[in-house]
């Protein structure tokens, strides 16, 4: 007759079913020394379980509504999450791919990069001075006046019929323009050494100064009946060539 | 499996073993509000799987096990001792003066001490029995072979009993 084991004989009294328990059963219903220690496992298997009762608190209240909110809710967060990390990453490709987006500029950049640069990239160039200019209304008279004096370079004045506004641009140097009405001051301080100067006919006046200096004028009377031909004064000489 | 019958055999689950979960893991951490937080947030993520696993009972102790390792990981929600939390609640108990109730929780943190003196995985096995799980859910739930939880259990209550025989004299 061989005997249940322990692990049996525990499993029994635990009411775990397996495929010895019928056998076990069987035999502890005839086997004396193992219905004692049936017995004794018993009575110590109900001991622990009295002790450890000891430790128990009251389940809580918990509303199964309660569960599948939170579970739903955290479904929904996780797909809104998804979903902005899916337009994140499709942005960020378009970005890369499209020529001219910011993204797409600085991926070139790196790539572009020299490995062994030491020396940072150099910046676009500054539009050039030459391009610097001003445009304004030709229906006043108006004074263009260089502020400070200039004892070398040139300036053009131009008529160019239909011209619809003032123009004053300096080639090279670094100036600056304050328009008001009826006159437009050039800044300067670091000169230009050409000034182009382009009129339309039908300007009621206009006076050229250089510093304090009237350098030319020019009223629609006082032009009547003259050619507009394009004048260049010689700064060094402060006489305008015709 | 239809969102439906899904909810349904959640429903039947959550209401089966929403307390042995929670005897479990109160049992096992001490801390009411701790237990119920973990039982919560396994059926949480349970319901969020979207369909029921082979053995649910195991899924949800698994489940439990890794949340409560975390959060002592990341030390967000300290576990209190066992010793240290009884050593603080006997003293009140002594304060308020009931020797009923300094009695009671005098066993309680005998009956822990003894549980603390035992492994880990035999301390597991005996608190998910006791608390109502079946040899298969705590093999799953403990990764170790069904024919094995036997042995394991037989090992675990043995050394539960020596520890508090030791600490307190047999069982009363």
């Amino acid at each position: 007759m061989v005997h249940p084991t322990d692990s049996e004989l525990l499993a029994l009294i635990q009411h775990e079913s397996s495929a010895s328990s019928r056998a076990t059963q069987t035999h502890v219903a005839s086997c004396e020394p193992c219905q004692l220690r049936y017995r004794t496992f018993a009575q110590q298997d109900g001991e622990i379980a009295s002790l450890l009762t000891l430790l128990d608190a009251p389940t809580p209240t918990v509303p199964l509504a309660a569960i599948t909110r939170r579970a739903r809710l955290g479904r929904r967060r996780r797909s809104v999450v998804a979903a902005a990390a899916a337009i994140l990453v499709a942005a960020s490709a378009a970005a890369t791919v499209i020529p001219g987006a910011p993204l797409h500029r600085f991926l070139r950049g790196v790539v572009a990069k020299p490995a062994l640069q030491t020396r940072p990239a150099l910046r676009p160039a500054p539009a050039p001075a030459d391009t610097a200019g001003v445009t304004v209304a030709a229906d006043t008279e108006l004074i263009i006046a260089l502020r400070e004096p200039q004892s070398a370079g040139e300036i053009h004045v131009i008529w160019q019929t239909g011209a619809p506004a003032v123009s004053v641009q300096a080639i090279g140097g670094n100036v600056g323009y304050t328009v008001r009405t009826g006159r437009v001051l050039v800044e300067n301080r670091v000169p230009a050494m050409r000034y182009e100067i382009t009129l339309p006919p039908a300007i009621p006046g206009v006076t050229l100064m250089v510093g304090d200096k009237v350098v030319w004028q020019s009223t629609k009377q006082a032009d009547a009946g003259r050619s507009h031909q394009p004048m260049t004064f010689d700064l060094s000489k402060m006489e305008p060539r015709r | 499996m239809s969102e439906d019958s899904f909810d349904a055999a959640f429903s039947r689950l959550f209401e089966q073993r929403f307390a042995p979960l929670f005897r479990y893991l109160m049992r096992l951490t001490d801390d009411r509000e701790l237990a119920s937080d973990l039982a919560q947030e396994a059926f949480v993520r349970l319901h969020r799987r979207g369909t029921l696993p082979d053995t649910p009972g195991a899924w949800l102790v698994t489940v439990a096990h890794n949340l409560l390792r975390d959060l002592r990981r990341s030390a967000r929600r300290r576990l209190v001792l066992l010793s240290a939390r009884q050593e603080r609640g006997m003293d009140r108990e002594r304060a308020s003066g009931a020797e009923g109730e300094v009695l009671a929780e005098e066993r309680r943190h005998q009956v822990r001490l003894a549980l603390d003196r035992l492994s880990v995985r035999d301390r597991q096995a005996l608190l998910l029995r006791h608390s109502g799980h079946s040899y298969r859910e705590i093999a799953t739930a403990l990764s170790v072979a069904e024919s094995g939880v036997g042995t394991m259990l037989i090992r675990a209550s043995q050394a539960f009993r020596r520890a508090y025989e030791e600490l307190h004299g047999p069982p009363d």
